[in-house]
Parts: C-alpha cells; sequence; structure tokens
C-alpha cells in the first residue's frame, strides 16, 4: 500500500515537473510571436500550470520517499532511521538533493509574479525543474548500470523530452481554448504559426524519446519471453501501444487541424475537435507516466521469472538448420518484400489490398515456420550457477533416477526405453536452439506425458532439477569438446569452463577469479606419473607465469604430494570437479563407454583462456605428443595471450 | 499522409521496435545481483570461513543491508552487521565467529544504489578434512 502511494507521488510529481517546463518551453518558443502582452496578462494559467504544481512538486516529493520503507525495515519507525537513510545511502542523498531543488521551485515560481523579479525567475523555473528532472536516473535503475554515462544520458534525454512534450499538451488546449472562444487579441495566422512550432517541437522530441526508450528499454529486455512474460515487458508493450495512440493522434492534429487553422477556417468550428483530440492525447500521456513510474518500480525483466503463455515460440536458430523449413522462411520473406513493395507503392486499392493478403499469407507462414514448442518455463533462468558441484550432483541424480529410461551413459537406451511409447532422448546430442535449459526444467518437472516421462517436481527440488540441466549441458558439450586438441584453435572460444572453489591457505578463491588475469592449466592427475608432472610444472613455474599462466592441480587423494610446490593443489576435495570436468575429456577416437557417463583417463589437462573459456586439452593416454614436452605447451600460451576479448565472459547460469 | 497510411507507419514503426528489442545485444544491466561470494554458493570446506564475504554487480548500502546465517537446524548464529569491504563498494563482509562442522544457509538482503531491495540465499558446509573443495 505504501509502495503504491509513493508511486503515485512520483508518478504525480512527473507530471508536475512536466507541466511547468512544458509550459515554459510552449510560452517562450512557440508563442514567442505574440509578445509579452499575451503571456504576463494571463495569471490564471500561470497560476495553473507554474505556482500549484511547483507548490505540488514539492509535497509530492516528500511523498516520494515513502517508497524506501521497506529498505529500512524496523527503523522505519524511528526519525533516525529516516535521517540516517537519507544522509548515507545514495538513493536517500539523490532524494534530498532533489528536494532541495524542488523547494527552490516554489519561490522561483512566487517570483514570476513580481515584475523586477519576473524575467530571472521564468528562465530559473524551467531549469531548475529540469535539474529536478536530472537528478531522478541517479537514484534509480541507471544508478546501478554499468556504463553510468551512458545510462543516465539516456535517461535524462527520455525524461527532459518527455516532460517537454507532455508538459506542452495543457497550455496548448488552453490557448486553443481561449483563442476560439475568446479571441486573445492575436491572429489566427499567428496562433497557427505558434502550433506548427509546437508541432515540429514536438516531433523532435517524439524522436528523442523513441529512441532513448528503446535502448533503454534494450537494457532490460533479452528474449520475447523477457517481453511478453514479464510484468516490465507488459508494462513496456502497454506503454509502447499508448505511444502509437498518440502518434496517431498528434497526426491527425498535424494533418486536419493545422492546415485548417492556416487557411482561414473558423476556429471556432474546428477547434473543438481539436481539443477533444488533445484531451485524448493528455490522458494518454499521464498514463504513459504512469506506465513510466511503475517501471521505475518493477524489476527489470532480466532478472524476473518470465512466463510464456503461448504454446510456441519462434527462433531462427532452431528453424533455420532444417533445410525445408530454410526455404519456406526464405520464400516468406521474398513475398513479405514484395507485400510491402504492394502496399507502399501500389499506385491502386486493388494492388494493395492484394499486398495486404500476401503479407499477412507471408507473415502466417514466418509463424509456422519458425515456430518450435514452447512452455510456460520456456524463458526460464536458472538461478542455479553452472558450478561443478551443480554438475556432479546433478550427475548423481540422474544416475539415481534417469537411467532407467535414458541409459547408464545417457544414450537414451535404458532397459525400459523400448516399453515407452516414445523412445527416450538420446542425451549425447548436441544441446541446440530447439529446446532453452527452461523447456528442460519444464520437462523435468511436469514431465513428458506423450513420450512417457513423469515429472520430478515431487522427488527433486528446484536445485536438484537445474542440477540435473547443468549436468546434461556438461554431458552433451563433452560430445562436441571431441574436438579439442592439445592445440588452441585461435579466435574459437566457446566451450566455458565450468567454475569452482578453491580453498588456499591464502583464503578462499574460485576459478572464475582468474578471468581478465591469467590463462589457467588445469590438470588432473593420479597414477605413476602424477608426481613427476607435477615436479616437471614447479620448475617450468617461473616460465608458466611469464606467459601469464596459474596452475591449478586436482590429484587423487592417496596421490603424496611433494612439498613446496609453487602452485595450488587440490587434493581429495577434487571428486566433484573431476566428475565433472571428466565429462569433456572424449576424444574423436574415444566416446567412451556407452554404458558409463564418465572417462577413465588418469591424466588430462585443460588450457583455459583468461576470459574463461576452455581452448585447449592434453590427455596423456591418448595425445603422445602433447605438453610434457613443455616446448609445445608455451605456443598455445602465447596464442592465447594474443587474443584479444573475443566474446563475453561465459554466462554463470546455462540457458 | 492520411491516418490509415500512419495507421500502416506506426504498426510498422511499433513491430520494428519489438524486433529491435529483441535482436540488439542486451547491455549491462542494472539491479543488484550477487556475482562472487566467501565461501562460495554450496562450497564444502575443510576449514572454517572467518568471513562472509558478498560481491554484487552494483554498489550496495551497508548500513541498511543485513546478512544472516543460520546452521543446520535453522538457527541463527549471532553475526555483526555488515560492513563495507574497504573501498570495495560493491562487497559486504561480515566477520564470523567459529563455525562448527555442519551445513549453513547465508541469507542476505542488500540495499542496492537503484534503491531497490535484493533478497537471496545459498548454503555451504564445512566439513572435516578429507573432502576439500567443489
Amino acid at each position: 500500500m505504501i509502495e503504491a502511494v509513493a508511486g503515485v507521488c512520483r508518478w504525480m510529481a512527473a507530471i508536475s515537473g512536466s507541466v511547468i517546463i512544458g509550459t515554459t518551453l510552449f510560452r517562450y518558443f512557440c508563442l514567442r510571436d505574440l509578445g509579452p502582452h499575451t503571456a504576463r496578462t494571463d495569471v490564471r494559467s500561470e497560476l495553473l500550470f507554474w505556482l500549484l504544481p511547483s507548490g505540488l512538486l514539492l509535497l509530492l516529493h516528500i511523498g516520494t520517499l515513502a517508497g524506501q520503507f521497506n529498505a529500512l525495515g524496523e527503523r522505519a519507525l524511528t526519525l533516525d532511521g529516516w535521517t540516517q537513510f537519507i544522509l548515507d545511502t545514495h538513493v536517500g542523498r539523490v532524494w534530498m538533493w532533489r528536494a532541495a531543488v524542488a523547494l527552490l521551485v516554489v519561490p522561483a515560481a512566487v517570483l514570476t509574479r513580481y515584475e523586477s523579479t519576473r524575467p530571472m525567475a521564468i528562465a530559473l523555473l524551467p531549469a531548475l525543474v529540469a535539474l529536478y528532472i536530472c537528478l531522478g536516473p541517479w537514484g534509480g535503475h541507471a544508478a546501478g548500470a554499468e556504463n553510468l554515462a551512458e545510462a543516465l544520458l539516456l535517461n535524462v534525454s527520455h525524461q527532459i523530452a518527455v516532460a517537454l512534450w507532455v508538459g506542452g499538451l495543457p497550455i496548448w488546449a488552453i490557448t486553443v481554448h481561449r483563442f476560439s472562444y475568446r479571441h486573445l487579441g492575436l491572429s489566427q495566422s499567428r496562433l497557427a504559426d505558434a502550433l506548427t512550432r509546437f508541432s515540429h517541437l514536438a516531433t523532435g522530441l517524439m524522436a528523442v524519446i523513441v529512441v532513448s526508450g528503446l535502448l533503454l528499454a534494450d537494457n532490460y529486455i533479452d528474449t520475447e519471453g523477457d517481453l511478453l512474460g514479464t510484468r516490465y515487458g507488459a508494462l513496456l508493450l502497454v506503454k509502447l501501444a499508448l505511444l502509437g495512440s498518440v502518434l496517431l493522434l498528434a497526426n491527425r492534429l498535424r494533418q486536419r487541424f493545422l492546415p485548417a487553422l492556416h487557411s482561414g477556417e473558423d476556429a471556432l468550428q474546428i477547434a473543438p475537435q481539436a481539443l477533444r483530440h488533445v484531451g485524448i492525447e493528455m490522458g494518454l500521456a499521464a498514463a504513459m507516466l504512469g506506465c513510466a513510474t511503475l517501471l521505475g518500480q518493477t524489476t527489470p525483466a532480466l532478472h524476473d521469472t518470465a512466463f510464456w503463455w503461448m504454446p510456441v515460440r519462434w527462433s531462427w536458430d532452431a528453424t533455420w538448420v532444417d533445410k525445408a523449413l530454410r526455404v519456406w522462411i526464405l520464400g516468406a520473406v521474398g513475398s513479405l518484400t514484395v507485400a510491402s513493395l504492394l502496399v507502399g507503392l501500389g499506385r491502386s486499392s486493388r494492388l494493395r489490398i492484394l499486398g495486404g493478403v500476401i503479407g499477412l499469407a507471408s507473415v502466417g507462414t514466418l509463424c509456422w515456420a519458425l515456430a518450435v514448442p514452447a512452455y510456460p518455463d520456456s524463458f526460464r533462468r536458472s538461478d542455479v550457477p553452472y558450478l561443478t558441484v551443480s554438475i556432479a550432483e546433478g550427475r548423481a541424480l540422474y544416475e539415481a533416477h534417469c537411467t532407467g529410461c535414458h541409459g547408464s551413459g545417457g544414450l537414451g537406451d535404458g532397459p525400459f526405453a523400448k516399453s515407452l511409447p516414445r523412445l527416450p532422448a538420446n542425451l549425447s546430442e548436441p544441446h541446440t536452439a530447439l529446446h532453452t535449459a527452461g523447456d528442460m526444467h519444464w520437462w523435468l518437472t511436469h514431465g513428458i506425458p506423450a513420450g512417457g516421462m513423469p515429472g520430478f517436481e515431487k522427488v527433486m527440488t528446484v536445485t536438484d532439477r537445474w542440477d540435473v540441466i547443468n549436468f546434461l549441458r556438461t554431458f552433451s558439450q563433452g560430445f562436441e569438446a571431441r574436438l579439442l586438441r592439445p592445440q588452441v584453435t585461435p579466435k574459437q572460444p566457446w566451450l566455458g569452463a565450468p567454475n569452482f572453489y578453491i580453498e588456499q591457505p591464502a583464503g578462499p578463491m574460485e576459478l572464475k577469479g582468474y578471468r581478465g588475469l591469467h590463462n589457467v592449466l588445469l590438470v588432473f592427475l593420479e597414477g605413476p606419473t602424477a608426481k613427476g608432472r607435477l615436479m616437471q610444472l614447479a620448475e617450468a613455474q617461473g616460465q608458466l607465469a611469464g606467459l601469464r599462466t596459474t596452475i591449478l592441480a586436482v590429484v587423487d587423494t592417496a596421490l603424496p604430494i611433494p612439498a613446496g610446490l609453487p602452485f595450488t593443489v587440490i587434493q581429495g576435495g577434487g571428486t566433484p570437479i573431476w566428475s565433472s570436468y571428466e565429462l569433456l575429456s572424449r576424444t574423436v577416437a574415444n566416446r567412451g563407454m556407452p554404458d558409463r557417463l564418465g572417462m577413465e583417463w588418469q591424466h588430462v589437462e585443460f588450457l583455459i583462456d583468461r576470459f574463461g573459456y576452455l581452448r585447449a586439452r592434453w590427455i596423456a593416454e591418448a595425445d603422445s605428443d602433447g605438453w610434457d614436452q613443455l616446448e609445445k605447451l608455451y605456443p598455445q600460451l602465447a596464442t592465447l595471450n594474443l587474443e584479444p576479448q573475443l566474446k563475453p565472459p561465459p554466462d554463470d547460469h546455462v540457458h | 499522409m492520411t491516418t490509415r497510411a500512419l495507421l500502416r507507419a506506426s504498426v510498422a514503426t511499433e513491430a520494428a521496435a519489438l524486433v529491435f528489442l529483441l535482436v540488439l545485444p542486451t547491455a549491462a544491466s542494472a539491479h543488484a545481483g550477487m556475482i562472487s561470494s566467501e565461501p562460495g554458493r554450496r562450497a564444502v570446506l575443510s576449514i572454517a570461513p572467518k568471513q562472509i564475504r558478498l560481491c554484487f554487480n552494483e554498489n550496495v548500502e551497508a548500513g541498511f543491508s543485513k546478512v544472516l546465517l543460520e546452521d543446520g537446524a535453522g538457527k541463527a548464529v549471532v553475526l555483526p552487521p555488515p560492513a563495507r569491504d574497504g573501498a570495495k563498494t560493491r562487497c559486504l563482509i561480515v566477520p564470523l565467529p567459529a563455525l562448527a562442522n555442519g551445513s549453513y544457509t547465508v541469507k542476505y538482503k542488500v540495499l542496492s544504489v537503484d534503491g531497490h531491495i535484493v533478497e537471496y540465499g545459498y548454503g555451504f558446509r564445512i566439513q572435516a578434512a578429507g573432502a576439500v573443495n567443489d
């Protein structure tokens, strides 16, 4: 409830601020030819558009603080708590600065009433309100953006443009109304010129609003699930729909009312309809500001759980691989182009209708060709990080619950497979864009009734299900990773290294912590050659450090570790790490046993680049010509060190 | 331009806007999310940690954030309030008392710089030496 009160205050404050600067702009830019007489004697509109909103702005700004009630917790009931919040937090300080500005707005508005201070006050008033608006994003979503300057610039441009446009509408309506019914003592052509100026200005402002709004929205929207399946996305769509309606109305005014006014048509005849249009436009604009206020209080779509309510989703990646579908897609795109030309350039209505029909058919075909089955969880994001402990847990859960059908080697050949209505999936096949991680979550939760797969909602927790999905991702990628070799393939990072934690005397560390700093040579060792390799790497430590490479060794519990090794050795607790990384150690010649998930190597080394990608692998038992000759390792490191960052670091979660 | 033409243009613009939203790479977004922690999520430790350290993708307000620790039985471990980790305004630290072996759950509620509250939690386990990491 208190959040709602704060939201209403924020909304009304936005309207108040807009009215002040929009009115000023309209009067001193659009009506500039009308002389000081008209502007100065308009006492009632000054009270309505300057003084009243100035007072309201301050009161409403104070009300916005209520939105932080929850942040204060039990301290919300004490004055000390609020004082501390205002003085000690970034949001509080921004609120305080804005309050100070809002406080100055009131005397500035009052000073417009006095002859001696009027010119200064008229300049100061919109400047202060603009400052109030500009400070807003410092305390909102933009404040947390990685590119703060860009986010602030976009937010400020967007909000100022909205304020100038929205705030100009009431004074537009009042001016037209007074001219039509009372004749303000100016010629119709001069009023038409003034309104035309506003129309041109509004067009420019609208361009700023649309471009900055889209760039801002892009920060919070990634997939169609975000757009259509979250509250944030829904609000954004409503805002876009309102904007579209506003553009229609504005254009109607521009195309019909302004030319009529210019042509000398009786204003009394044409004004009522124009005023109705502007009235609706003002209502829509206020609703847009309401949406913007709600968006500011809503969890951005990227951080929300998307609920997909349609039975299909549309994926280019998933369907383009199918050659038959590719023909349909290309055909539909081609006919859509023809349809656009017919509609846009067609000289007769028949041609345009034909274009419309072809266009609809093309869109329908595209929708069909690009559609893949979808589920409510299709765009759900995992909140379980891609950690080796998760993959290992998932593997154990798979072995406990899934091998009966999917087989102990994951090939879809379990003992119950043939008794099912449909053969279970071969999980070694590459993960494709056909299925999202969210799809898998849905299947694990609710099963696939048509295929005979049960749901595991009552058997596995949500975390368990994401663990299984993390395992399945690694397992499937392991078959693609068969192509890894001891030589780095330049400029082709694709396989993210699963993250894990390392306990060190200096404190805990994680694999991810080396990103941006060092390559990592991740060494898995057991058996008789292990000690020798550790000693060899110890001797090469200086050279490897010079090549910006850190060694992490995971060794068998039984192995006696030589003292004084100059790198981290993980012993005993390395089981989950190997349990995950062994899934990535299949080779072209050795896919592994069909009834086993893992491999049986004794000595495998992975080279992880400084951006978190697995780039090369040496399996001592499989690649005889390998990194035991260190001079074959060093060039690989040099290659990696020369590479710039080609891709963002691997995501912490699967998609 | 007629109203009908404008309607077409408007629909086309909005469709293009939606495509733009979905096609353009998404920039880093605001809203605090934890990017690293000590102990790590689901870490299995042989040595009891001396502190909890939580780092987020944006600045957080230590004075209006809470970090709670519960043992395996759900009993709260008494902790001092979180503090900022030196000059690192995105990280909070909480010193820990000596912890016995067992499972623990870290729960946090942080006020981020954008004025939003983020609540979440994760678990870790301390067990006798022998099984060290994961």
